[in-house]
């Protein structure tokens, strides 16, 4: 069974549309690149399959739940137990350290502390930054920050992880080394792996590529 | 400056009128704050003017004012004025002056409650001799002046009706000879006045040919000022001579500690709305920093944008200013009663008038909102104008972050040790006795301040705690690094919490010395003055005639009388008592604070008359025991000080033998009655009354529970300040937590895709709030504690010369704190909630 389906997904703002019928499936484990221009609808595809908007019409399933069925605690338990974010810019708590940033998504689902404090210090050491465990956001490096959001999108072992554009914000060699991460994660965690992205670099990490021009996918799906 | 009025137009007042709510908001928050300060100035005053005499506008203010030294003045003193000032042009004025009270008004069992008139006698022949012609209203010439009382249209009675007045211990019934008509240009008289012919007043108050004071007036205005001096010279000697000092101004010297510690709690107030004012011009600054950064990539300079802030800050504290001065003006109908009520119960007779407004009453309330707004835009202005333009482009702008001096609590430490010191300084002391303590009083601020600044602390230490959830750990987490916001938001909790504090504090070691006291002093079992007597400072005076009758009650064991006489002394007025010291020893009726060698303290040997202060007496003029002083021209020893909380401009006790050869007088001030074992208080009290409607009649009860609830309204007014200041700063931390929820508002939807539910989020914000209020709280009540003992220890007692016991009533502080709590953590959830309905930020595509 497909870990995410999207299907016929509309979506306007102020009367423009923006999505026009979007339609695709990720298999377990898969790495998808979502390619197209500014403009043209992939960041709300995010959202939608996030679960943080809420489609005009059309169905998002994630792990066998249709999230249109859900009420807004419904999603954000979805979110909590099943999807991992990777920002362009990070999102991290900035009144958290790096290791309670990463802790937290296991807090929400009570996972007991021992078990967390383990969880934690591996993926710290995983990602290369258990020397900077006790630092603030505002104390680390734009590589640094996204290493230790990609160690908070996967700590949870997630279904699914959405990532927005994340080496947007880095120069092209952190950035390169971010992706390659990501993707080793991604792959070690069996997650399925949605990426929105405008770097060539970053499709070369993917499996599939869904091109989107104008609110509907053209290629790929 | 077109750049600023630019700005202005296109972008402040636009702002204003698409968040018009919120701009009320603010103009509300300043109206507040400057509407009480403006209530209590108001009422104050209004209270204040009850003491003003009408003669003042029948003559004009007096040059001097001429008293007896023994406080006993006869017309055989006016002719002897007149002739030490020979043949210059000068007038005397004789006046009697007495405050009376309506028979028919039996007022409601509580002392005070009674209305009180004056009733003036003034020598109308020497009224027409100085104007040339009769006031108006008297008759031409006067020469149909008739027997009886001219009043107020305003009292609403009609020539010849009849008036029944209770004087001393009598009730009389006085014609009404004439109205006086209301006319332009021309000072009316007020409603309260009864005006007599001298002669007339002099008999129906039975002074015989004594009067209360004359006025004297230079009349030759080519030789004022000079003449007026050497009117003063040549009367000084002899007599008590006050210059220019009219009724009010006596009554404004003698109230002024208790006007002032009503002001500086208004201001108090004004303190904590200061902080609140601070926070949501500082919210407006960063809802508007994008436009602040576009407005400086275009070219505005930081100066402009400064001034257009500021000026914004203006308006806005001028609106708000205007809307104060009218919540002020309603606000000081309401308290005016309380104001008065209390004075008159303290200070002696004054009545109610109507709180007016005054152009600079209200331009001073204006002044004040206006300045209050500049004050807290100016540093976000600045901040605002200082920060680069990227920054407030910037996604993630901060654009304040306090300064330095909000996040070093050192300097609230410095600032609570430099109000200990403060508070060791002496007190500031005028020539006719009055005393203020500047020092106090900063002490009191500075302390206020620093405790806010220091409560920075108890926030960091609350964070400390073990997160037990994630919804814990995300709020501990925002008050391990407080922003200026939380920081501002629990220092404003924490001065409104220490103030009431404070004030509980004194109020509870106030109530707690008084009951000591009535207990020691207050044993007789039936209390008895005149009617007319509404306050603890009046004198009218019961017959020698009525206390013999009285003595003479059957169910009567022992009786005893206080004698009082209220003189002028060191520029001051001041109570002398004739008591019994024999019944006094006997019931153990003295409350010594300095006790006498000998038991005795009555008899001498070396020919000096013995006297015992009270303490207001020693703090106000600076006597110690053993000093000599000279009272109506006679050596007085002191030989011991007792406590006495009737009133604060101090007494003298002289054993009653000694009063009456001084002042000439059998009358009663107060009269007690010890009754036979069995005896009723109620009936006897019944029968007394029955008999002598002129009298007040208490049986020990009532009067116990009458000198408590005086005192207790004397705190009535300071009460509600309290709960402005508490509710302020409540208000100001659901301000602060909204504004920090909207800067948050990234983290916001990071927390949602992270899966936290809007529930969680708004317990989050709850927690958040729930730790500014614990630390608002517990800082507060410490704070508070100290306040407290500045207020019983130096500044009461530097005021008004009273020696309290320290007594907190813990269970009150306890429900204080947790009321603030809960009202914080309640006002939190309702932000939470909001917050987590928010929309999710969107990000760029």
């Amino acid at each position: 069974m497909p870990v995410l389906e999207v299907e016929s997904l509309t979506k306007s703002y102020a009367e423009r549309p923006i999505l026009r019928g979007v339609s695709f499936k990720l298999e377990q484990g898969e790495r998808v690149a979502l390619l197209g221009p500014s403009g043209s609808g992939k960041t709300t595809v995010l959202n939608c399959v996030g679960g943080v908007d809420r489609a005009d019409s059309g169905d998002v399933t994630i792990a066998g739940l249709v999230l249109g069925d859900l009420c807004a605690d419904g999603l954000a338990q979805l979110r909590r137990r099943h999807i991992g974010t990777v920002f362009q810019f990070y999102h991290l708590l900035p009144t958290l350290s790096a290791a309670e940033n990463i802790e937290l998504p296991l807090q929400l689902l009570g996972v007991p502390t021992s078990e967390r404090e383990a969880r934690v210090r591996e993926l710290l050491e995983r990602v290369g930054i258990s020397h900077r465990a006790e630092a603030l956001p505002g104390q680390l490096s734009g590589g640094e920050m996204q290493r230790v959001a990609i160690a908070r999108a996967v700590v949870h072992r997630p279904t699914l992880i959405l990532a927005d554009e994340p080496t947007g914000s880095l120069d092209s060699a952190t950035g390169v080394q971010v992706l390659e991460l990501l993707a080793e994660i991604v792959r070690e965690t069996k997650a399925a792996l949605l990426l929105v992205t405008h770097s060539p670099e970053a499709v070369k990490h993917c499996e599939r590529v869904l091109r989107m021009q104008d609110g509907q996918i053209v290629e790929g799906a | 400056m077109s750049t600023v009025l630019l700005i202005l137009r296109r972008c402040a007042l636009r702002h204003w009128r698409l968040a018009l709510r919120q701009q009320i908001a603010l103009m509300l928050i300043l109206a507040l704050g400057s509407s009480v300060y403006l209530a209590v100035r108001l009422a104050s005053n209004a209270a204040l003017s009850g003491f003003e005499t009408f003669t003042d506008g029948i003559t004009r203010q007096p040059d001097w004012t001429v008293q007896a030294m023994s406080g006993v003045l006869r017309e055989g003193d006016v002719r002897e004025m007149r002739e030490a000032l020979e043949h210059r042009p000068v007038s005397l004025l004789p006046v009697v002056e007495e405050t009376v009270t309506p028979a028919a008004d039996a007022g409601n069992g509580e002392i005070g409650s009674r209305a009180t008139w004056r009733l003036l006698g003034v020598d109308f022949v020497a009224l027409l001799n100085l104007r040339g012609e009769a006031p108006v209203g008297l008759g031409a010439n006067m020469q149909a002046v008739r027997s009886g009382v001219y009043v107020s249209p305003k009292l609403g009675v009609k020539e010849g009706e009849e008036l029944r007045l209770v004087v001393d211990d009598r009730v009389i019934a006085l014609k009404v000879a004439g109205v006086v008509p209301e006319t332009p240009g021309v000072p009316s008289l007020p409603k309260h006045l009864l005006l007599m012919d001298l002669p007339e007043a002099q008999s129906v108050l039975m002074r015989g040919d004594k009067v209360d004071r004359v006025e004297v007036l230079a009349q030759d205005s080519a030789l004022f000022p000079h003449l007026r001096e050497q009117a003063g010279e040549l009367l000084k000697p002899r007599w008590q001579v006050t210059g220019g000092a009219n009724r009010r101004q006596l009554a404004g010297t003698m109230t002024q500690a208790f006007r002032l510690n009503l002001t500086i709690l208004s201001l108090l107030a004004l303190l904590v709305g200061g902080y609140l004012i601070f926070q949501a011009l500082d919210g407006v600054v960063l809802r508007r920093r994008e436009e602040i950064g576009i407005l400086k990539s275009l070219g505005v300079t930081d100066r402009a944008i400064q001034i257009a802030f500021l000026i914004e800050a203006g308006l806005l504290g001028l609106c708000g200013g205007v809307l104060g001065v009218l919540l002020g003006w309603l606000g000081a109908q309401g308290a005016v009663g309380g104001v008065t009520q209390t004075m008159n119960a303290l200070y002696g007779a004054t009545s109610e008038q109507q709180a007016a407004l005054s152009m600079s009453e209200a331009l001073l309330a204006l002044s004040i909102s206006i300045l209050a707004s500049l004050i807290a835009a100016w540093w976000p202005a600045r901040m605002a104008a200082r920060t680069p333009p990227a920054h407030m482009l910037g996604r993630h702008a901060v654009l304040f972050e306090g300064g330095t001096v909000w996040r070093v609590e050192w300097i609230g430490w410095a600032m609570m040790l430099v109000a200990v010191l403060l508070a060791e300084l002496p007190v500031l002391r005028f020539a006719n006795g009055t005393r203020l303590p500047p020092a106090g009083y900063a002490a009191a601020l500075l302390w206020l301040v620093g405790a806010g600044l220091a409560a920075g602390a108890v926030l960091r230490f609350i964070a400390k705690r073990k997160a037990l959830s994630a919804v814990w750990r995300v709020a501990l987490s925002h008050l391990r690094r407080p922003t200026v916001r939380h920081r501002f938001a629990v220092a404003a909790l924490a001065s409104a919490v220490a103030m009431t504090t404070g004030m509980a504090v004194m109020v509870a070691s106030f109530d707690h010395t008084m009951r000591g006291w009535i207990d020691r002093t207050m044993q007789a079992d039936i209390y008895i003055s005149s009617a007319g007597a509404q306050s603890a400072s009046s004198t009218h005076f019961i017959s020698p005639k009525t206390v013999t009758e009285l003595g003479k009650e059957p169910e009567v064991a022992e009786l005893a009388f206080v004698q009082a006489r209220t003189l002028l002394w060191k520029g001051g007025e001041v109570l002398i008592l004739g008591t019994d010291p024999v019944f006094a020893n006997k019931h153990g009726l003295y409350a010594w604070v300095e006790a006498p060698e000998h038991d005795e303290w009555w008899k001498t040997n070396d020919g000096i008359t013995p006297a015992i202060m009270s303490e207001s007496w020693s703090e106000r003029f600076g006597t110690r025991v053993g000093d000599v002083i000279e009272l109506v021209g006679r050596k007085v020893r002191v030989v011991a000080m007792n406590a006495e909380y009737g009133n604060e401009r101090g007494s003298l006790s002289l054993p009653a033998a000694v009063f009456r050869e001084w002042f000439e007088t059998d009358e009663a001030w107060r009269v007690a009655l010890m009754l036979k074992p069995g005896a009723d208080a109620e009936t006897v009290r019944d029968r007394i009354q029955n008999k002598h409607p002129g009298l007040s009649v208490f049986t020990n009860a009532h009067l116990r529970s009458e000198a408590l609830r005086i005192f207790r309204q004397t705190f009535s007014v300071t009460h509600a300040l309290e709960v402005i200041g508490v509710i302020v700063a409540v208000v100001g931390l659901g301000l602060a937590l909204a504004s920090l929820m909207l800067e948050r508002r990234a983290i916001l939807a990071t927390l949602r895709s992270l899966g936290m539910t809007r529930n969680e989020i708004a317990r989050s914000a709850a927690l958040e709030g729930l730790g500014v209020a614990c630390a608002g709280a517990f800082t507060g009540i410490a704070a508070g504690l100290w306040l407290g003992w500045l207020l019983v220890y130096r500044i009461n007692k530097q005021c008004f010369g009273w020696t309290l016991q320290f007594h907190a009533v813990w269970w009150h502080l306890a429900v204080l704190g947790a009321a603030v709590i809960a009202a914080g953590m309640l006002v939190a959830a309702l932000v939470g909630r909001w917050a987590a309905m928010l929309p999710a930020e969107h990000t760029e595509e």
